[in-house]
């Protein structure tokens, strides 16, 4: 168990190291174009205190969340009745694959020309970019489901909203949460791009514009507070959320 | 009244056509505990999965109390069933597992009575992983009288377990049965098992599975597996059919057959 007890040390101290070598070389180096970690959390601040960072990073958070809710509702649908239906695999798989291999950029551009510059089109086009992950990975869950334990619910004559709830989502729970961290990770970026294209507000805007000024301090500050959201999510609700269905493992 | 009667002409594997059932007739009393004993392969499984509605793709039909057996969610009878393996859900609390068959939280009582009855009172909480085996069969156990079934199906419930534990969970099934008399059809290939349990022993040849033998069991209860009349009824059994568990009776065996204690029925 002390590797458990250790674990957070553990995973400050790969951060706390990065941010030492990060402060040893802008010292050293001492060129604009690399700012200290110190100057970073100095502008940092600064962006909190005149507040168009907390409102940035709240309508870039709020696309995220939309864009995650959707993909991980429709992927997930889609994805169980391509592993329980075979005809419908063979039907969608060639779409699929399509779906895996176009690049961001295209179905943003495309999202844009086709829907306009408007929110609609901003939070398709990072759902349409995320769905055939989720598909892949719930249909590769609802594949390995246990028949034999649906078959106890079956034969005990248990009503259908109980069997999916009790019997078949949990055996999806290792698969949903690996696409919805895979899922969160990719959102997170294809966010930015988004903004950066075709929105007027929003992190990825705001780095834009610092990206027009050189303000690499700016844009630094902005990726650390991004990065501690990042961080907290993961800390506040994804690992609690895994402990909390993988208690029973021994 | 849960009589049942199995008129099955023939069932047929869906992969490949292999016949696996072909002209399996037997019935069972409301109430009566009848095993079907077979060697492997003699599509005894198969038999339970259509008596319980799980299969239905078969010719013939099933009947429960004199309707027939359509489908697993309309089924006449109220079904527990234990299966070969104990089947739990490892990601709920042993007093989920049963709550999961139940209708509502009302019986919430019954779960706790019953948990006591299998000797796991202290249990509840725990997760079937940190169960040992015959631990795990006692849920299942538990599960299947939970629903207070009128049928009781048992596919090999204490195969693989070791003789002290197996023996504890075949007095555990018969003090249950005792008390609330579902009828049961319990499939094993242990004779003496059979023996010990039963009120009647239905005989069935290797694949595709046919009756080939049925014998009442008179012997008075309670009895033990390890009774002088069990061993001598298992070896009087298979004096007389030497090959019976491996789904054979000689040609010969449509006649009369000794008198004694077993009495053959039409098979």
């Amino acid at each position: 168990m002390n590797s458990v007890k250790a674990a957070p040390w553990l995973r400050a101290l790969s951060l706390l190291g990065f941010i030492a070598l990060w402060q040893v070389a802008a010292q050293l180096l001492a060129i604009p174009t690399l700012p200290t970690p110190v100057s970073v959390v100095a502008s940092l601040w600064g962006h909190l205190i005149d507040g168009e960072l907390l409102s940035s990073l709240a309508i870039t958070l709020w696309r995220v969340v939309l864009s995650f809710a959707i993909a991980m509702v429709v992927g997930t649908a889609v994805g169980i009745l391509m592993g329980r239906y075979p005809m419908l695999d063979t039907l969608l798989d060639g779409v699929l694959v399509l779906g895996l291999n176009i690049p961001a950029l295209v179905t943003i551009i495309l999202c844009y020309i086709w829907f306009g510059l408007v929110e609609a089109a901003a939070v398709t086009a990072v759902a349409i970019n995320k769905i055939p992950t989720v598909i892949v990975t719930v249909r590769e869950g609802a594949r390995a489901v246990d028949r034999k334990l649906l078959e106890v619910a079956d034969a005990f004559r248990v009503p259908w909203t109980r069997k999916l709830t009790k019997v078949y989502v949990p055996q999806l729970y290792p698969y949903l949460m690996a696409a919805a961290r895979s899922g969160l990770a990719l959102i997170w970026k294809i966010v930015l791009v988004v903004e950066l294209l075709g929105r007027s507000d929003g992190i990825g805007f705001q780095l834009g514009t610092f990206f027009q000024f050189f303000d690499i301090t700016s844009i630094l500050a902005y990726t650390l507070a991004f990065a501690t959201i990042v961080l907290v999510v993961e800390a506040i609700l994804m690992r609690p959320i895994d402990a909390r269905i993988s208690r029973w493992r021994p | 009244m849960t009589e049942i009667a199995v008129e099955i002409a023939r069932k047929h594997f869906a992969s490949g056509g292999v016949e696996a059932l072909a002209e399996c007739r037997f019935t069972a009393a409301t109430g009566e505990f009848v095993s079907l004993v077979g060697p492997s392969g003699a599509g005894k499984s198969t038999i339970l999965n259509i008596v319980g509605g799980l299969d239905h793709d078969y010719g013939g039909s099933v009947t429960a109390g004199g309707r027939i057996v359509t489908g697993s969610s309309h089924h006449p009878a109220r079904i527990g069933y234990m299966f070969q393996e104990p089947r739990l859900m490892p990601w709920l609390t042993v007093a989920q597992n049963i709550e999961l068959v139940l209708a509502g939280v009302r019986q919430r009582d019954d779960v706790v009575r019953l948990l006591e009855q299998v000797g796991l009172s202290g249990r509840a909480e725990s997760f079937p992983g940190q169960l040992s085996g015959g631990m795990q069969r006692r849920v299942s156990l538990a599960r299947a009288f939970a629903v207070r079934p009128d049928l009781l199906l048992m596919d090999e419930p204490f195969v693989s377990l070791d003789e002290p534990t197996a023996q504890r969970l075949r007095n555990l099934l018969l003090s249950l049965w005792r008390e609330l008399k579902p009828t049961v059809l319990f499939v094993t290939h242990h004779l003496r098992e059979a023996i010990a349990l039963s009120d009647r022993i239905v005989f069935l040849s290797s694949s595709p599975g046919r009756v080939i033998h049925e014998l009442e069991i008179d012997i008075p209860r309670p009895r033990d597996l390890n009774d002088t009349s069990i061993q001598k009824l298992y070896e009087k059994i298979l004096r007389e059919y030497p090959k019976i568990l491996s789904g054979r009776v000689p040609a010969i065996a449509g006649g009369a057959p000794e008198t004694g204690s077993p009495q053959r029925r039409s098979a």
